[in-house]
C-alpha cells in the first residue's frame, strides 16, 4: 500500500524505498522502448524524475503500478517525439498505437510490461507471507521440490507441507487480487 | 468432486490440461481452484523468469535526479513571505518615504518622483511575482 502523505510530500526516504520496490516495473518499460542500454538507462532516470514531479496527480483510486506504467509510457512517447528518430523504440511505440502510426512488430510491448508487472507483484507478495509458508512456496514452486522432499528438509510431515502451501497460495491469491483491483 | 489438494493442483499445472478429466471438470465450476491454478502457473513462470532487480548504481542515478527535482521545487525566499505582509510592507514604505519628503520640504524637486517611484515599482513587482507563484500549478 502506498502511503499517500509521504508520497505526496516527496519524502526522500520514501522515494528511496519506492525506487527499489518498483524499479523493475519502470525498467521493463524503459527496456522495451529504449534503443540501447544507455538510452534505456536514461529513460529509467527520466521516468523516475517525472514520477516525482507528477506525484500529486496520483490518487488512491487507481492502481499504483498502473499509474507508474502510464507515466512511464508517456515519458517514452515524449522522448520519441522529441528525438524524431526512427528506431527500435519507435517501432515498439507504433505497435502500441501510442504514436498514432499503423501497428507493426512481432511482440506486444504492453503485454510484456504487464507480464513483468504481474511477476513483480507476486515476487513482492512473498514478503507478506509468514516465514514457514514462504519457505514452502519457494521450495515447492521456485526450486521444484515435491512435498516429501520439503517435509524432510524442514523436518515436518508432508501433510503439514501441503497445508502450509495451501494457506500460502490462498494468501498470495488474496494479495495479488487486492493489488489488481 | 471436492477441491483437490495442492499437490494434485500443482501436478495439473505441470502436466497441462487434459490429463486429469475429473479435475478439468471441477475447475470449470470452482472459481477458487481456477484462481489457485492461475497463481500456481504464475509461480512457475516466476521460477522460469525471475524478477530482474535494477542495479544499485542505476537506482542511485535515478535518486540523484529526483533530488535535483526536489531542490527545484523548494520555494524561494520571496515565496515564503505571505502576500499580505508584502503589501503591508510596500504601503508602509511608501507612506514613510512620502512623509519623510513632505516634512523635509523637498516634495517639489525632481528627486521625490524617483525616491517614491522606485520602491513602489519594486514592491509592486515583488507582490505580482509572489501572487503568480502562489497561483501557478504545483508541478508539470
Amino acid at each position: 500500500m502506498i502511503n499517500l502523505d509521504r508520497f505526496w510530500a516527496g519524502e526522500k526516504g520514501y522515494f528511496d524505498e519506492l525506487v527499489r520496490t518498483y524499479g523493475p516495473v519502470v525498467q521493463s518499460v524503459a527496456e522495451v522502448y529504449g534503443r540501447d542500454t544507455d538510452h534505456a538507462d536514461n529513460l529509467y532516470q527520466e521516468i523516475w524524475t517525472r514520477l516525482f514531479q507528477k506525484r500529486r496527480h496520483y490518487s488512491e483510486e487507481g492502481r499504483f503500478v498502473a499509474w507508474i506504467r502510464r507515466v512511464a509510457i508517456n515519458v517514452c512517447v515524449e522522448d520519441f517525439r522529441a528525438q524524431k528518430v526512427r528506431s527500435k523504440g519507435m517501432a515498439r511505440l507504433e505497435a502500441l498505437g501510442e504514436t498514432g502510426i499503423a501497428c507493426g512488430g512481432d511482440e506486444d510491448p504492453l503485454a510484456k510490461v504487464e507480464k513483468e508487472e504481474k511477476r513483480l507483484v507476486l515476487h513482492r507478495a512473498f514478503d507478506h507471507l509468514p516465514p514457514r509458508q514462504m519457505e514452502v512456496i519457494k521450495k515447492r514452486y521456485l526450486e521444484g521440490q515435491n512435498s516429501k522432499e520439503i517435509a524432510e528438509t524442514m523436518g515436518i510431515a508432508p501433510a503439514t507441507v501441503r497445508s502450509l502451501a495451501r494457506k500460502a497460495i490462498a494468501r498470495l491469491r488474496k494479495i495479488v487480487k487486492g493489488f489488481s483491483q | 468432486m471436492k477441491c483437490p489438494d495442492i499437490d494434485r493442483l500443482t501436478d495439473f499445472v505441470k502436466r497441462g490440461a487434459g490429463r486429469d478429466p475429473e479435475l478439468d471438470g471441477h475447475l470449470q465450476c470452482c472459481q477458487r481452484c481456477q484462481e489457485e491454478t492461475a497463481l500456481i502457473e504464475q509461480l512457475f513462470d516466476l521460477a522460469r523468469n525471475p524478477v530482474k532487480e535494477v542495479p544499485d548504481a542505476l537506482n542511485q542515478q535515478a535518486l540523484d535526479r529526483i533530488q535535483v527535482a526536489r531542490q527545484a521545487e523548494e520555494p524561494s525566499v520571496l515565496d515564503q513571505v505571505p502576500v499580505r505582509q508584502l503589501v503591508a510592507a510596500g504601503v508602509l514604505g511608501f507612506l514613510t518615504a512620502f512623509l519623510a519628503m513632505a516634512t523635509s520640504g523637498s516634495a517639489g524637486s525632481s528627486g521625490p518622483a524617483v525616491v517614491l517611484g522606485f520602491p513602489l515599482i519594486l514592491g509592486s513587482a515583488a507582490v505580482v511575482l509572489r501572487i503568480r507563484a502562489s497561483h501557478s500549478p504545483d508541478f508539470e
